[in-house]
């Protein structure tokens, strides 16, 4: 594809120069996908694709940005694509002024950074499926299908460049599972829980171990209570936390805070949202993260940003516009959609394990247990800071753990912040990022 | 005006069957050679190949039915407003809203959605469609000290390319506004089972969401569904009746063809309580025996049809929103709903953005952080009484095949009891 992107940019090039446009930048976004799925111990829903994204900005001679994204690689495509682009910049707002971000011929960790990748086939991808649902089919009588199952190797290539001639490149890779086990026993209601895997290629992906986490998941629910509807103490898994602080992700996030659609403002900065025991930091470059990006759709290098520091809030995630309205440097959290978004790539969540403040709960006192929180679209209202989702878990009692029947918890988000109690050292990673378990006090859950 | 986006996108798909499987393979490349590739790949997938080089097997290819003739839809990319008419519509909307009581942001954003859709298979399908949908979504947020309300609505329709000039967003703005300023300082809602009336319009997305999903072949398919073998079984109260309309005058889900080719069909789903069809596309027909409906439906291009509801709405009955409120001495009136989900389990839930206390037969005072909490089955039977005053609403639908258009609609109903999900 290296060529395809050579002839790409010298097309931009002519078709700039054609259209008198001297200042644009593009990012291109190249994806390779196969994917399979079982049912019935035969394989289904069988899907490759092969895709190219452009998206292009150009600035007007009044300074103005317009922006647009094509599928359409042909000459005449990428014409239309600078035409439309060029006018919808005259409506962009004259007080806004985007430019270039200023890192983006900074240099990063390599210029075409690549990451080890190794073809498979899409029959290999079909037979792993087929083995994953029978072992889960054949694990437990009370599993009759896998309604939820994928398997996938996606690769992928991204380059951005633009007019002061900044180049980036990378490729990567990932392969990725999951599976949803459909279990129900007699006289009652069916229960469904699940896991997914991600590793650089199918062939370092833990497919079975997947699906034998999942018949685990699914065993420890089958026999369940309701829980009666009240205040309790809770617990997060890993997943289950990093979720929420996603979906609350805008009170670290310095477009959403210009937009006003965010928990914080610009004072919110250096001021205690939790207790002083709790670190967040984004982390793209971490190890542990599939699929990292060296650099972001500005061409800004990405880098590891601490967040929330001891409990404190330390720093916000900048496109290259909002860091020019708060006078900082772009942070490398840029996604070209509608408009300049920022985005986290990888949380950190773990202990500050200076902290005085901290004491160990006692884990034997009943608390609840929280797996996975679900339905995140319906139940968090971001700008008002609220939650009421659903979610899977136990209630534990000692040595005793429970299945909760079904249930929902309810709070607002800088209230279960403030209300934190203990963040346990041991972090997990996990697909979306690493975490510990976090203990929160107070929050209201209701049985179905 | 914070940004205009165009958006481009060209692509094609090709699905194979071989007896019961299918693949799918797509590619933005729609040159001859970018055809061949995909076209080579799902051979490929299922161990086949093109006999004797040939590209173009041998079948008998309808003669184009052309919906954007027969339906004159081809002026349609001419008689649009250009886009600084919907920005001026955009501004005047956001300008509106300055009026809102503790304001503290307010966005408008709207959208236009031109596809051009070629259907052609193996079977003698071959037609083409053109699509226009238009939307406008605003958002309020309001502060006054630590007290916060957001809220939202959306407008949208199909096939008319004059919606930005007729809409009315004075009734839009004035709406957001006095839901906003009834939830800022609204107490929370104390968590347990009520009897709930849902108010009428986008009330449907419960419907849409307990129900509807469920009776997609899709989901029979992947045996995620407790409807599988209810066809002909009453699985909803005796005053119930559902319809999925593949064509409503101008509706948001409305299609003349779905995206296999099908002419759309208008769909009864379930009379007076009992399961009488399921949605189903090419596949769900092929694995579940259904017959198909006109309802394989996609985002677009790099997704496979699947069946997907279209206008789904709950038919009206005979009572009135007073009948209801009447009938409950302490319950919860729905009147704007947020989103829902439902899950393999058939059990839902869904945000309600504007609530209030019903109290000896009359509506109250307004309560806030309420969540409808429930299994499919079961708030199907509690669905007793069904209002004469049926209105539709424009939404999104996200599932297997992307994000398509549709609309949820229904008159006030009452439900017998629900959980609801609070903070106290």
């Amino acid at each position: 594809m290296t060529h395809f992107i050579a002839t790409i940019q010298e097309e931009c090039k002519n078709i700039s120069a054609l259209l008198n446009i001297n200042k644009y930048d593009v990012f291109v976004a190249i994806k390779e996908d196969i994917a399979a799925s079982a049912k019935d111990k035969n394989p289904f829903a069988l899907n490759a694709s092969s895709r190219i994204f452009v998206t292009l900005r150009v600035w007007n001679s009044e300074g103005q940005v317009g922006i647009t994204n094509t599928s359409n690689l042909t000459h005449d495509g990428l014409v239309l694509a600078f035409e439309v682009a060029l006018n919808s910049a005259q409506f962009c707002n004259t007080s806004t002024k985007y430019d270039f971000s200023p890192l983006c011929l900074d240099p990063i960790l390599s210029s075409t950074a690549e990451i080890e990748s190794q073809s498979t086939s899409i029959q290999e991808l079909a037979q792993a499926a087929v083995e994953c649902e029978s072992a889960i089919l054949n694990a437990h009588a009370s599993i009759k299908s896998v309604p939820y199952n994928k398997i996938s190797q996606v690769f992928l290539e991204h380059c951005y460049f633009n007019s002061l001639n900044a180049f980036r490149h990378q490729k990567t890779s990932f392969s990725h599972c999951y599976f949803y086990p459909l279990a129900q026993e007699e006289n009652k209601i069916p229960r469904q829980l699940g896991h997914n895997s991600i590793a650089n290629n199918f062939k370092t992906l833990s497919y079975l171990q997947c699906a034998q986490t999942a018949i685990e998941k699914t065993k420890n629910h089958l026999n369940y209570e309701k829980v009666t509807t009240g205040k309790y103490m809770v617990v997060f898994s890993p997943e289950a936390f990093l979720d929420l602080v996603g979906a609350f992700s805008n009170f670290f996030n310095a477009q959403n805070i210009l937009d006003k659609k965010s928990l914080s403002t610009t004072d919110t900065m250096n001021t205690q949202l939790s207790s002083d025991f709790l670190n967040i930091m984004d982390s793209p470059l971490h190890e542990a993260h599939i699929g990292k990006s060296f650099f972001d759709e500005e061409g800004t290098p990405t880098r590891e940003l601490s967040i929330l520091e001891n409990g404190v809030l330390k720093n916000f995630i900048h496109t290259s516009y909002t860091a020019q309205v708060f006078g900082t440097k772009p942070t490398g959290h840029t996604a070209l959609g509608s408009k300049l978004t920022a985005h986290v790539h990888f949380l950190r969540i773990f202990a500050n394990k200076d902290s005085q403040n901290q004491q160990e709960p006692n884990k034997n006192s009943t608390h609840i247990y929280i797996e996975n929180v679900k339905a995140l679209h319906a139940g968090i209202n971001a700008l008002q800071g609220s939650f009421s989702l659903p979610f899977d878990g136990f209630i534990v009692n000692g040595e005793k753990r429970t299945s909760i029947e079904s249930a929902t918890i309810a709070g607002d988000f800088l209230t279960l912040l403030k209300n934190i109690i203990y963040v346990s050292p041991l972090e997990k990673v996990t697909s979306s990022g690493i975490c510990t378990d976090i203990w929160v006090n107070d929050l209201s859950v209701t049985g179905g | 005006m914070t940004s205009v986006s165009p958006s481009l996108t060209l692509g094609a798909g090709i699905r194979l069957f071989k007896g019961t499987e299918d693949c799918y393979v797509s590619t933005n490349d729609i040159s001859f050679n970018g055809l061949k590739k995909i076209l080579e790949k799902a051979l490929d997938i299922f161990n086949l190949q093109i006999s004797d080089n040939r590209i173009i097997p041998e079948i008998n290819l309808e003669p184009l039915r052309d919906y954007g003739v027969l339906k004159n839809k081809n002026n349609w990319l001419e008689a649009k407003p250009p886009v600084h008419e919907i920005c001026e519509t955009l501004l005047a909307c956001n300008f509106k809203q300055q009026n809102t009581k503790h304001l503290h942001s307010s966005t408008t954003s709207g959208f236009r959605d031109c596809q051009e859709v070629l259907v052609a298979s193996s079977d003698g399908i071959f037609a083409r469609d053109i699509r226009l949908y238009q939307s406008l979504s605003a958002q309020v947020s309001c502060l006054d000290g630590q007290h916060r309300a957001s809220c939202h609505k959306r407008i949208g329709d199909s096939g008319n390319a004059q919606f930005y000039e007729k809409m009315n967003i004075n009734n839009l703005t004035e709406e957001l506004a006095e839901t906003a300023s009834n939830m800022l300082h609204a107490e929370f809602v104390t968590s347990g089972n009520y009897p709930v009336v849902l108010a009428n319009q986008f009330g449907g997305v419960i419907f849409h969401e307990a129900c509807g999903h469920l009776l997609e072949t899709t989901a029979v398919q992947r045996n995620s569904t407790p409807f599988a073998n209810k066809k002909h079984e009453k699985i909803a109260h005796h005053n119930l009746t559902a319809w999925d309309e593949g064509f409503w005058e101008n509706g948001f889900g409305s299609i003349d063809m779905d995206d296999e080719g099908m002419p759309s069909q208008k769909t009864l789903l379930i009379e007076n309580g009992v399961l009488r069809n399921f949605l189903s596309d090419r596949t769900g027909h092929l694995l579940t025996g259904h017959p198909r409906t006109g309802s394989g439906r996609r985002q677009n291009y790099s997704y496979a049809p699947a069946s997907r509801m279209r206008n789904t709405y709950i038919a009206p009955g005979n009572f009135t929103k007073e009948d209801m409120i009447s009938s409950i001495d302490h319950g919860i009136y729905c009147k704007s709903l947020g989103g829902g989900s439902v899950s393999s389990t058939g059990d839902f839930n869904f945000a309600v953005e504007e609530a209030w206390l019903i109290e000896n037969g009359k509506i109250t005072k307004p309560v806030k952080g309420a969540t409808l909490i429930g299994q499919a089955p079961d708030v199907m039977q509690k669905i007793s009484m069904s209002g004469n005053d049926l209105q539709i609403s424009a939404g999104f639908c996200g599932s297997v095949s992307g994000s398509i258009y549709v609309t949820v609609g229904q008159p006030h109903i009452k439900v017998d009891s629900i959980a609801v999900g609070g903070r106290s």
